[in-house]
């Protein structure tokens, strides 16, 4: 006879696609794995190399216009969001209310690196340097700690002054 | 006498017994099923991002076996969002194969019009992944007070990416009409291996469909308008 029975093992089967199919949860919707990294600027002291020395009424320019909004702050931390795509970089650091202005050129090269789906890339900056234009007035030396910037609270530039 | 009645009640009772058994058997057709998946064709026409099909077949060796394989090529865009802002995107191109065995689970008493089954399969794709637009994961807000900062308009492009996985797959057809049969079938794929680009991942892959990040099952489906020729009637 052709009789097929529905065979035991049947209902299991189905139970455990089943299951699978409910629980295959996915992380996929968030980004918790990674982020693009932010340059972080430490001012120290010229004489003292290990203290850091607040700036008093920083301004930071490019093209003449503060960069992310950053005028007239008392810090000691700065943190700079560079851009995705640019490389060259001439910016103004501004003391106080003095016409103290030293132009410090920055080169970067900006990477990608893949995180997760839920990420995708996030943005590095790979072989940093920096260098005066010209003379400068208020601040004494620059420092480049690492030339890779990830996405850390740890300074990847010291400008002494 | 009684001898010659008794050889032919024998033989009335064999003649009886063979036609029995060829009556009933007579709906066990063995025989290649050829067909194609109405669901790739039908998202390929509904989805811009989408573009597939896949060939079916199966050959029934035994009342309960058959061997069967899938032959497909697909071709999606993956736009990957976060909120309402798109992060990246990468076209996937590849075509696949698997091939595997189905067993008769369940069959429809009367005619066998009616079938379940359930088999495994060992399928093989190979595929290239381009990215188009890349924005970078950004939660600073600084770059872009709105969305993503655009990295590149045209990323990179990886060939010669491969994976293969083992499927269990729950099927279900039922005969239309003429040997025309209509089925579904519902897999969950368990990711062996895979050749992935650097600095990405198989996102997606042909006949796999969704990589889920940190887990190797995928699932699919498709739904056949399948063809059977029968080959040989017991």
């Amino acid at each position: 006879m052709n009789r097929t029975h529905l065979m035991p093992h049947t209902r299991q089967l189905l139970f455990a696609l089943l299951t699978l199919v409910l629980f295959s949860c996915e992380k996929d919707d968030i980004c918790v794995d990674g982020d693009s990294a932010i340059l972080v600027i430490e001012f120290r002291d010229a004489t003292d190399k290990e203290s850091l020395k607040p700036v008093s009424g920083l301004s930071v320019l490019l093209n003449d216009t503060p960069y992310q909004g950053i005028e007239n702050q008392s810090v000691s931390k700065l943190e700079l969001a560079l851009s995705a795509t640019q490389k060259n970089y001439i910016f103004h650091f501004v003391q106080g209310e003095s016409t103290l202005s030293d132009q410090l050129e920055m080169r970067v090269t900006p990477t990608i690196t893949y995180v997760s789906r839920a990420c995708g890339y996030v943005l590095e900056f790979e072989g940093l340097s920096i260098q005066p234009l010209d003379t400068l007035d208020w601040i004494s030396s620059t420092e480049v700690l690492t030339e890779t910037v990830t996405a850390t609270n740890e300074p990847h530039l010291v400008i002494y002054h | 006498m009684n001898r010659i009645l008794s050889f032919i009640t024998k033989q009335v009772v064999l003649i009886c017994a063979l036609s029995v058994s060829l009556f009933t058997h007579s709906q066990t057709a063995y025989g290649l099923r050829v067909g194609a998946d109405l669901h790739r064709l039908a998202r390929t026409t509904l989805s811009d991002n989408y573009s597939g099909f896949e060939l079916i077949g199966d050959l029934r060796l035994k009342k309960k076996l058959m061997l069967s394989a899938e032959l497909g090529n697909e071709n999606f865009l993956d736009q990957e969002t976060l909120g309402d802002y798109l992060l990246y995107e990468t076209q996937y191109t590849g075509s696949y194969l698997k091939f595997g065995a189905d067993w008769m689970v369940y069959a429809q008493k009367t005619n066998e019009k009616n079938l379940v089954t359930a088999g495994f399969r060992y399928a093989v794709s190979t595929f290239s992944s381009d990215l188009g637009a890349v924005h970078v994961y950004d939660s600073s807000r600084l770059r872009e007070p709105e969305g993503f900062p655009l990295f590149t308009q045209d990323g990179e492009s990886f060939s010669g990416l491969n994976g293969s996985w083992i499927e269990g797959v729950l099927g279900f057809k039922t005969g239309l009409f003429n040997n025309l049969y209509l089925g579904a079938s519902l897999r969950l794929g368990f990711l062996v291996s895979e050749k992935s680009p650097d600095n990405f991942d198989n996102l997606w892959i042909p006949g796999f469909n969704k990589v889920t990040d940190g887990a190797r099952f995928g699932l699919n489906v498709n739904y056949t308008l399948s063809y059977f020729i029968p080959v040989l009637k017991k």
